[in-house]
């Protein structure tokens, strides 16, 4: 208390003194952007030289006392071009300052402590919040998609608030996870799903209007400090925080609907019945039966129910979100509440959830600061059964729902379906009256210690959370006939996740002259636990309720437990000399209870350096070249991301006989499982040139990923599947390409682009005792994922059957196991995004294509709705152009009933015909936003203004042969959720 | 503040510290246990045979595939409606088979090999420990027929002289050195080892009685009924006759058929747990199936319509209804119905009625009645047609039948003793083996072509990945 005093006394002696010898006067003006011409808020004018200054009002206003001597004003703003201008005896200066397109300064959030962008050696790409503020994604993964070069994002599911896949810099890994380490202002946070009802992102938990910027780790360099499990990369989230001065207050309110990007044309109930006729005779079934079950086509009040249309819908989709930031000297804050309802293009599905933030930073001494982010949410989904060929997935039953058959009877009731086929089960009903929800509380929550020992010497405390607590409830009434038989069940799961971590780090960080030293020495410790319970009831007295107390037998139950610890060391040191060299080195050591006992810790480290060509004398004369810099960067970090008891043998419960415990070798261990590791190089060069109209980046890299945590296969007569091995070599490399530019700027109008694209490589070098491949699904020299499949010659004119190429390329209608072939990859070769801002005075427009190619896709709904009419469902109106006669030239074979004709493999022969080329562009996002005229703004007190209307996925070009080549561009798709098309209004308002 | 300071560099101080500990990264993985622990006593190898006991239910075992492949493989069964099942099996498309060679069905047997090889070192009393090493021989002499009879030729029926079984493992897997490439063995490899386990477990097990719960596990009665049927597949007529009488004896049978199953309980008897005529019969529960296993996958689902939601897409082919003669209760076991869309008899199945509740029932594995047609078909080969005339009309006797004539004779009794395991063990999976071990042509119904006895389809393939993975292994022949 005493200093303070004695500090505040200081500064009064000193302001007297000022007094007493300066004569002063005010200056006045106003601030504009030389952009649009509007006033520009906060931006700060000092006279040059002194520390006295102040920012410019909500009108651009400024006044500022300066004592008569001042020579010169400047002005700083961010965005904006410093600019200094001569006093002389003006006492009016007005202002307008030049855009600064190039940024260079930005600051980007790196590990344990920021850094400049012009600093950074390894390759770090970044996203800013205000890209993809207000756009109605419900989690930030979604918002970098197409927006950071080598990293590719692919929505697998159009349920509202599902997961995402994300990949930095390709699939290193055959069997361990290859997703990114995720970490919300430093914590480490578990991705995936959080509930098994409805696909639910665990990222979802964070508002992405909350978060300020986005950063992706790609090389080893920038993630090496992350060590274990920075192999696929590292995003890091910060969130917004205050700042000092006056509280802003900023609602964002959006409304609008969802609806289905694209449906199968399905035949009607006549086209269906004719070409069932066809397949019947052609079985030498009798017609009578095919009748019996699809009616006769001749038959003009031949019922034709539109399943279709029962099912989708157009959904509503609102956002509300209020945020209020401000503080003052000793505190800042930041604090938001957010309501985010979106239905699904499927009746019933949906998802709602609900955030809430606090962000304190507080500066209790000029020494110690003390932060803390606290987040919650309450996210709300209601599920639809994604992926699989089963009978109650809309997207699966929908098309094949026979078209002669009534959603309802005349009473209105349910009809029953008939039970050959679906298991008679009325998709329409079961979407109604099966429930699947899941209902999950999170948090990911922080408090963070900072003491500053010296001005270059600091410590670092730290602490985060990221819990989160599901429930789960299905519940299957028996109202419908499948149910009935033990009068309903209703199954309810409870899911609790823990996940905690903790660093302590001293930061150094000096300059002497030309030399800065930046050092980091710290120490991690991070463990996560996760429990389930689950519990089955049947036999409910009356189909509404559902509570397991109203179940009359207490079916069965479940639950499980598993847990993970792990610990590091890190240190990093970088040099930098003069703006134009920079050396950085950075150790690790982790150590992971996965592994087994000998063999947990692992060395991981990376080397980097930066040379800034342009600053150098003789590029001096390149006055159009604002900067150009190269980087190189070598590092191994490590991936660990397997089962949590993967290393040890372990005997597990296998169900019941006679009433007593099974047990059984569950897995094989392997007691020198370690880490895998992933080698990457990287060389980047960042330029920009004509005073930041042209900037890029190009990073060049190779990611070789080693002693793979692989599970290896066994030959299954041994009793078990596979084995956990540190074998195999995968080599991941590409160029990612990343461009903006400044395309023109001419008065009131500005266009400007940012485009990226990243080509990519893909090849498995090495298994294991030199094998060259496993079965069909990994070959040495092949990417580690793609189609190996029988080939599709067409339909053979004369009889109408389907070809396939032998081993030898001839035709047969017989497939052998000979016949398969390598046909293609899954894996793109390139992949991106392009998106141009329009603006004109008040009125901008965003147009954003997202795109990927070389891959392909595998269409497996052909199997149930592209057969000929073999399959006892509805078909595709394209299978009408069915060979009929001979001479008949088609790719729609013969029908034929259960399409097992003798002499013949299967109609449903897994071949070519189903793959497509699963390349897409998609018109991702169109926003129109017009801003609010100031002096509407002003009357209301605002300081921004703004109302648009936006689209996701509006448009889509692309051959593949199903719904969304992009949901269907992963794993299984069998009825697949595809992404959705949402058009909304909306307004935001800043007081 | 200096408060504050301190704990900090404390907490820091000790994270530093037990950094270095590897205490710090101690974990349990507490709903399993290791090997050590779950196999010092004996609790815990019962718990492993409970476990492959488990493993007969699978579907793609005799929860399903064993008891309706090998009737639609052949001439039982038709297709009634197309849900994409058995659609290829029905006609022997090309590797339209039984697969038996998933890893589960192998993690049943490496279950009983650690059994076999553990369970002497394990604490407890030496009684115990013997009647569960002896249930594991048993199922590992079923497990091994089961593959043998359904990957390889019986032993003296090979065709080209193909004699390839099955990958023979009787020592457990334990570790990764363990889990080595082999070559398959021989049938009469395999057959060997088969008759030297069911002999050890004969030695050991308790006499169970016929039909009572006791036959839940394996007993002496059925490992040597088990026998017995080894030994007809592999041509041993007179042992086969032997055991099969041995095991009469165990389940106190007579030779006139007094214990089996008579014209007023033989249809109950498929909805009574456990089947009064069952000398081994698997056990089930509801908890071993999830909720729609009883609808997706149960026997019950497939051939009846026994509630709203059963698939009901089998039914009896003419040629096996014309095979009951007039008065024989078996008929009964096929209700003439009707089915949407099918055309022809329709029939509802009875043996499959799911009468523990949603599909639900206990499976038969071995029945009393196998023994005396075991007996017939061997006394027949052994050229004692009375003999197996006796034993026909001690079955039949039981069925409402009246006893043949003793002039029946050569093919004509042949082809009776076949006929009359057609109609007793219809859709209980015995057809499509009893025509392939005695050589005989795969004969089909309307609209499909015979699969003679010489056709590579008659032995199933060998998945691919398998013989990807293993050089020593190879396919059967022809599978291109």
């Amino acid at each position: 208390m005493n200093m303070k005093k004695n500090l505040l006394l200081g500064i009064m002696l000193f302001l007297t003194t000022a007094f007493a010898f300066a004569q002063k006067r005010v200056v006045t003006g106003t601030v504009i952007s030389g952009d649009d011409k509007k006033p520009l808020a906060g931006v700060s004018v000092r006279v040059k030289g002194t520390a006295t200054g102040v920012s410019t009002n909500v009108d651009g206003r400024y006044s500022i006392e300066i004592p008569e001597n001042a020579a010169a004003l400047t002005f700083t703003y961010i965005g904006f071009k410093n600019q200094e201008t001569t006093i002389a005896k003006r006492n009016t200066i007005d202002v307008t300052l030049i855009p600064d397109v190039q940024a260079l300064s930005e600051f980007v959030v790196t590990s344990f402590n920021n850094q400049s962008k012009r600093e950074i050696t390894g390759a770090i790409a970044s996203v800013k919040g205000t890209v993809f503020q207000d756009l109605p994604m419900q989690s930030f993964d979604r918002a970098m998609q197409g927006r950071v070069a080598g990293v590719q994002v692919t929505s697998t599911s159009g349920q509202p608030g599902g997961n995402l896949t994300v990949r930095v810099r390709g699939v290193g890994s055959i069997n361990a996870g290859n997703d990114p380490l995720y970490i919300v202002d430093g914590v480490q946070v578990a991705s995936g799903g959080l509930s098994g009802q409805a696909s639910q992102n665990a990222l979802g938990s964070i508002n992405p209007n909350d978060i300020e910027s986005i950063e992706v780790l790609k090389d080893a360099a920038a993630a090496a400090i992350y060590g274990a499990q920075a192999a696929n990369g590292v995003v890091l989230i910060t969130t917004k925080k205050g700042s000092k001065g006056k509280s802003k207050l900023r609602v964002s309110v959006q409304e609008g609907v969802v609806n289905a990007i694209n449906l199968y044309d399905v035949m009607d109930s006549k086209e269906l019945a004719t070409i069932k006729q066809a397949a019947f005779v052609n079985a030498g079934l009798p017609v009578a039966n095919a009748i019996a079950t699809y009616g006769n086509p001749a038959d003009p009040n031949l019922l034709n129910t539109d399943w279709v249309d029962a099912l989708y819908r157009t959904g509503r989709l609102s956002m509300y979100d209020v945020s209020l930031s401000g503080g003052d000297e000793k505190t800042t804050f930041f604090t938001s509440f957010s309501h985010n309802k979106q239905d699904g293009q499927i009746i019933m599905s949906d998802y709602a959830r609900t955030t809430g933030r606090l962000n304190v930073t507080h500066n209790p001494n000029k020494k110690l600061t003390v932060t803390t982010n606290l987040s919650l949410s309450y996210q709300n989904s209601f599920g639809s059964i994604d992926r699989g060929n089963f009978v109650n997935s809309p997207f699966v039953a929908g098309f094949e729902a026979r078209r002669n058959v009534p959603i309802y009877n005349a009473d209105g009731s349910f009809a029953a379906y008939p039970s050959n086929h679906l298991f008679g089960y009325n998709i329409v009903q079961g979407v109604n009256q099966e429930l699947r929800i899941g209902k999950t509380v999170q948090t990911v929550s922080n408090l963070q210690l900072n003491y500053k020992f010296t001005p270059w010497l600091s410590l670092n405390s730290y602490a985060g959370i990221d819990f989160s607590d599901n429930k789960d409830e299905n519940s299957r009434p028996s109202t419908i006939p499948a149910f009935s038989s033990y009068g309903g069940a209703a199954t309810y799961t409870d899911r609790r996740n823990t996940n905690y971590n903790t660093n302590h780090n001293f930061n150094v960080n000096k300059t002497f002259g030309s030399h800065t030293i930046n050092g980091i020495l710290g120490v991690e410790y991070k463990g996560a636990e996760s429990e389930a319970q689950t519990a089955t009831g049947r036999g409910f007295a009356n189909p509404t309720l559902r509570y397991l107390n109203n179940a009359a037998t207490p079916f069965s139950v479940g639950g499980s437990f598993t847990e993970f610890k792990r610990a590091g060391i890190f240190s990093q040191a970088k040099y930098e000399y003069s703006d134009k060299y920079t050396a950085e080195v950075t150790f690790r050591r982790d150590g992971h209870s996965r592994f087994g006992e000998k063999k947990r810790w692992g060395n991981f480290g990376a080397a980097s350096l930066g040379w800034r060509i342009s600053s150098e004398s003789f590029m001096k004369n390149l006055t159009w070249l604002d900067n150009l810099r190269l980087r190189a960067s070598y590092g191994v970090t490590g991936n660990s991301d397997i089962d949590n008891f993967a290393s040890r043998n372990l005997v597990g419960s296998s169900g019941q006989y006679l009433g007593g415990g099974g047990l059984s070798f569950s897995q094989l261990g392997n007691d020198l499982l370690t880490w895998e590791e992933a080698e990457t190089f990287n060389f980047g060069l960042d330029w920009s040139v004509f005073n930041g109209r042209l900037t890029g980046t190009v990073d060049a890299w190779r990611k070789n990923s080693k002693s793979l945590l692989f599970g290896t296969p066994l030959v299954i007569d041994s009793g078990f599947g596979s084995i956990t091995r540190n074998t195999g070599l995968v080599r991941n490399q590409g160029i990612d390409f990343d461009f903006q530019s400044v395309n023109v700027l001419a008065g009131k109008f500005k266009w400007t682009t940012n485009f990226n694209i990243s080509f990519l490589n893909n090849e498995l070098m090495e298994l294991y005792d030199g094998l060259q491949r496993i079965g069909n699904t990994l070959i040495v020299g092949k990417p580690i994922s793609f189609f190996y499949s029988q080939e599709f010659l067409g339909v053979n004119p004369a009889n109408g059957r389907n070809m396939y190429a032998d081993a030898n390329g001839n035709y047969t209608y017989i497939v052998a196991d000979a016949g398969l072939r390598y046909i293609g990859k899954t894996i793109p070769t390139s992949f991106g995004g392009f998106a141009n801002n329009f603006t004109y005075g008040p009125v901008s427009l965003d147009v954003f294509f997202q795109y990927q190619f070389g891959n392909l896709a595998f269409n497996q709904d052909l199997y149930n709705l592209a057969m000929s009419g073999a399959t006892p469902g509805n078909q595709l109106r394209s299978q009408l152009d069915y060979w009929k006669q001979p001479g008949d030239i088609t790719n729609t074979a013969r029908p034929y009933e259960g399409g097992q004709e003798p002499g013949t493999s299967s109609l449903q022969t897994g071949s070519t015909r189903l793959i497509s080329d699963g390349s897409y562009i998609r018109l991702k996002q169109v926003t129109l936003n017009y801003t609010l005229p100031q002096t509407l703004m002003k009357k209301f007190g605002m300081t921004q203004g703004s109302f648009f209307v936006q689209g996701l996925n509006l448009l889509t070009f692309t051959k593949y042969n199903g719904i969304d080549p992009e949901a269907n561009s992963l794993g299984s798709t069998y009825g697949s959720y595809p992404n959705a098309r949402q058009v909304a209004l909306g307004l935001n308002l800043t007081f | 503040m200096k408060n504050l300071f301190k704990i900090v560099l404390l907490f820091g101080g000790i994270t530093v510290l037990s950094a270095c500990s590897d205490d710090l990264l101690d974990t349990q993985p507490r709903q399993s246990l290791t090997p050590e622990v779950a196999l010092a006593d004996v609790p815990g190898y019962q718990a492993l045979l409970n476990s492959a006991y488990g493993k007969l239910r699978n579907f793609s075992y005799y929860g399903q595939q064993m008891i309706i492949a090998p009737d639609v493989m052949a001439d039982n069964l038709r297709i009634i409606a197309n849900t994409g099942r058995y659609i290829g099996q029905e006609s022997n498309a090309d590797r339209a088979h039984i697969g038996l060679w998933y890893t589960a069905f192998w993690t049943g047997i490496n279950e009983v090999n650690v059994i076999i090889a553990g369970v002497d070192a394990a604490a407890g009393a030496d009684a115990d420990k013997a009647q569960i090493k002896a249930q594991a021989l048993f199922l590992r002499a079923l497990f091994y027929h089961d593959l043998a009879k359904v990957y390889g030729y019986e032993p003296g029926k090979e065709v080209g002289g193909w004699n390839k079984a099955v990958i023979l493992r009787t020592t457990p897997t334990l570790g990764f050195s363990d889990a080595d490439f082999r070559e398959r063995a021989t049938n009469a490899e395999v057959y060997t080892q088969i008759e030297k386990d069911l002999q050890a477990a004969i030695a050991i097990l308790p006499v169970g009685s016929i039909g009572s719960s006791g036959i839940y596990k394996a007993t002496k009665g059925a490992a040597q009924a088990l026998l017995a049927r080894v030994y007809l597949y592999a041509g041993r007529n007179s042992d086969a006759a032997t055991m099969a009488t041995n095991a009469m004896t165990s389940f106190g049978l007579t030779d006139t058929g007094t214990g089996l199953l008579t014209t007023t309980n033989y249809i109950t008897a498929f909805s009574t747990a456990p089947n009064p005529e069952s000398l081994f019969e698997l056990e089930q529960r509801s908890v071993d199936w999830s909720s729609v296993d009883g609808v997706n996958n149960s026997v019950s689902s497939l051939v009846s319509n026994v509630g709203t939601s059963a698939q009901f897409i089998l039914t009896a082919t003419d040629d096996l209804i014309s095979k009951y003669e007039s008065g024989d209760v078996r008929r009964t076991a096929w209700v003439t119905t009707t089915r949407t869309g099918a055309s022809g008899n329709v029939y509802n199945n009875e043996k499959w009625k799911g009468h523990k509740g949603d599909f639900l029932q206990n499976i038969a594995i071995l029945r009393g009645s196998e023994l005396y047609l075991i007996r017939a078909e061997a006394r027949y080969k052994l050229a004692n047609e009375a003999g197996a005339i006796a034993d026909l009309n001690a079955l039949r006797s039981k069925r409402g039948l009246a006893n043949l004539s003793s002039t029946l004779t050569g093919t004509d009794l042949f082809n009776k003793i076949m006929d009359e395991r057609r109609v007793e063990f219809a859709l209980e999976g015995h057809r499509w083996f009893d025509l392939k071990r005695n050589g005989m042509t795969i004969t089909k119904g309307a609209g499909f072509t015979a699969v003679p006895y010489t056709d590579y389809r008659i032995l199933a393939p060998i998945p691919q990945a398998e013989l990807q993975l293993n050089s020593k292994l190879v396919n059967n022949p022809n599978y291109k």
